[in-house]
């Protein structure tokens, strides 16, 4: 009796589930250029629902987890799709970075305000896992939708979509630069200049180690924390070359510490002997490739992803559309051979009148 | 009493250790020997080379500091004054500067942000403590605010890149202007009646006022020195990375303050062992790089610097109640 019931209805269910999600796939690729619909998931329900606000201009704050590198360029990102849509007349750009990295408790402090003033969406990176649950709940709850950015593990219920790329496709992204290059070339030995343990380290890894281990010629030899940060990348880097002076490939999971790797192996004379492969593609990696001192460098989409926070900002809160829960695009490697094709007005904001 | 301490003691008294810091030597002996054994390559001459320039950063800081913390003073400030004298030497330089007037200017910089401690600590009497700690996220807050947490870069320049690149003959020269530092201050501190002052007013501040030392100047001084000596590792810092980091030194104030305790310098003043802070600072640069060598987990770093806090503190204690007796 029960299972005569159930069955329908589950069919029913999958099916009302099924076709709609269809459709919009479809829709999304129109809205989210290159987003990669295999990483969308299902939205939980407990998200803020969709509403076309008329009121102008939208308050939307951006809360990244420091300010540097990284998230200037987001934010150039941010601002050239705001000045797309009519610039600061439709929406303010609220920004607030907290004075270091990891500090959670400023981001709470701002997240707070934010919910009391009532601001109309909400773009937050978050540092860790379960990171700030309770304020994306309670902005929730006051109808703020709340979008999270380059946040390697989006794991509470509440966040409206989840933009940026998959952390561990980047450390892949690496890995298959090597196989492609190396593979065929012996034993090759590998160092690796990781980042602070955490979920952001723990990704990248892990999509390396996935692409690496398939290949037993490429042995990872040594394996060190160099804190995100370039002086640490060249310490570490000098003793890890006392201990392993054959290194054929050093790998960095920031360009930030292969910037530093690269200040050892200058003062060793290896630059261009042992390849240099980065993450990011900062402005420094980008014309160290072009001099022949990386090998190759990730690029994980930083500007889109900030074009990205306003179009499902736009989507979301101006047209009252819904949007996927993950907003992901894939992470594009650079090495000598296409580096002329990345164009570097990727890096800054270009002001909309100039364009 | 073993011939070894005994060895030891003479070296103390023969550079001055005062009774701290024989803990430290003991120690650094120990571990150099320990990873020597671990690693062949752990003594090789290009591998204790690094160490030396990897200490730097936080020896010439800590030199300054032992003065600090000799009159019972703490310096919490100098790991920003680091990133913003080494900021101001590559925006100089940037702008088209010439390297040795960038480098004035950035130890300029650094010795004013010591006068201005030094001033509030001394003549405004604020606890040394707030003043320095105030001063620490001020500077810090400037340079996120000017650089907007982008590093400045693009530092080419060859006589830039000689102060924290270059070598004379087989030494780096950030080693050797490390070791005139050194001898300038082992010279200032143990030599000169501002060094014996120094101490005096660590040892007791009451006395010292009343035999007329002007305790202010003294105080401003030493705290002008310790930024001149911030800035200085600031410039070779920053040369060394060609690049100025908005988050450079974070962390510096409690590495330096470790190095300068480890050595045996006392936090209740009156007593400084420079040597002893010399051997502290490398000593943190060798667990660093042994950790690093042996492929263990760097945290250790922590637990280890800590332990060997503890243990050379202890056996400056327990080694200066042996005299005692």
């Amino acid at each position: 009796m029960r299972r005569s019931i159930s069955l329908p209805f589950a069919a029913t269910l999958l099916a009302a589930m099924i076709v709609p999600a269809v459709v919009r796939a479809a829709d999304y690729g129109a809205a989210f250029p290159g987003i990669l619909l295999d990483k969308v998931i299902p939205a939980t329900g407990k998200e803020a629902k969709p509403q076309a606000k008329a009121h102008r201009p939208l308050k939307v704050g951006f809360l990244p987890t420091a300010m540097d590198t990284y998230y200037q360029r987001v934010l150039a990102g941010v601002k050239e799709e705001i000045d797309r849509l009519g610039g600061p007349s439709t929406i303010q750009l609220l920004v607030q970075a907290p004075k270091s990295q990891s500090a959670t408790d400023d981001q709470v402090r701002t997240m707070e305000a934010w919910i009391n003033e009532h601001v109309d969406a909400i773009a937050v990176a978050l540092y860790n896992e379960g990171a700030l649950e309770p304020l994306i709940r309670r902005a929730t709850e006051a109808g703020i939708p709340v979008f999270l950015f380059n946040s390697p593990v989006a794991d509470d219920p509440y966040y409206v979509s989840d933009i940026g790329y998959d952390q561990s496709d980047g450390g892949r992204a690496q890995a298959q630069w090597i196989v492609d290059h190396y593979k065929d070339k012996g034993e090759v030995k590998i160092a690796i200049l990781e980042g602070l343990p955490g979920p952001h380290t723990a990704q990248r890894m892990k999509g390396f180690n996935e692409i690496i281990s398939k290949y037993p010629n490429l042995k990872i030899v040594a394996k060190q924390p160099a804190g995100w940060v370039r002086a640490q990348g060249l310490s570490v880097t000098e003793n890890m070359l006392t201990a392993h002076p054959d290194i054929d490939i050093l790998v960095a999971l920031y360009d930030e510490m292969a910037l530093g790797g690269l200040q050892a192996l200058k003062a060793r004379k290896l630059n261009g002997k042992i390849a240099i492969v980065g993450y990011e593609n900062m402005k420094e990696a980008n014309d160290a490739i072009k001099v022949g001192d990386f090998a190759a460098t990730v690029d994980t989409g930083a500007k889109e992803e900030g074009r990205n926070i306003v179009r499902a900002v736009e989507q979301f809160v101006m047209k009252g559309e819904g949007v996927p829960k993950k907003i992901f695009v894939a992470p594009k490697t650079y090495d000598a051979s296409n580096i002329g094709t990345f164009d570097p007005s990727d890096y800054i904001y270009v002001a909309k009148s100039t364009k | 009493m073993s011939a070894q301490t005994l060895g030891v003691k003479s070296l103390g008294s023969r550079f001055k250790l005062s009774g701290g810091g024989s803990g430290i030597l003991i120690a650094l002996i120990v571990l150099i020997a320990a990873l020597g054994l671990a690693s062949p390559r752990f003594l090789s001459l290009g591998n204790l080379t690094d160490i030396t320039r990897q200490a730097v950063f936080v020896a010439i800081i800590a030199f300054g500091a032992t003065l600090v913390i000799a009159m019972r003073g703490i310096d919490l400030s100098v790991g920003s004054t680091l990133a913003f004298t080494g900021l101001i030497a590559a925006d100089l330089m940037n702008r088209g500067f010439n390297p040795f007037a960038s480098v004035a200017a950035s130890l300029a910089a650094g010795t004013l942000i010591g006068i201005v401690n030094g001033v509030l600590v001394a003549k405004v009497k604020i606890a040394d403590f707030i003043v320095t700690m105030a001063m620490m996220v001020m500077t810090r807050g400037l340079i996120m605010v000017y650089t907007e947490g982008i590093p400045l870069t693009g530092l080419s320049n060859p006589t830039f890149q000689m102060f924290g690149q270059g070598f004379v003959w087989l030494v780096p020269m950030p080693v050797l202007i490390t070791i005139v530092t050194f001898l300038a201050i082992y010279f200032l501190l143990y030599q000169t009646r501002f060094g014996r002052y120094t101490l005096s007013i660590g040892s007791n501040p009451e006395a010292a006022r009343l035999v007329g030392i002007r305790i202010d100047h003294i105080k401003i001084t030493v705290y002008a020195l310790t930024g001149f000596l911030a800035a200085l590792s600031g410039v070779l810092l920053t040369s060394r990375l060609e690049a100025a980091m908005p988050e450079a030194g974070e962390g510096y104030e409690l590495d330096v303050i470790a190095a300068v305790v480890m050595g045996g310098t006392s936090l209740a003043g009156g007593k400084a062992s420079l040597l002893g802070t010399a051997a502290g600072a490398i000593l943190m640069a060798v667990v660093r790089n042994g950790l690093n060598i042996l492929n263990v987990n760097t945290f250790w770093h922590q637990v280890v610097i800590g332990a060997i806090i503890l243990m050379a503190v202890c056996a400056d204690k327990f080694g200066g109640r042996l005299k005692e007796a």
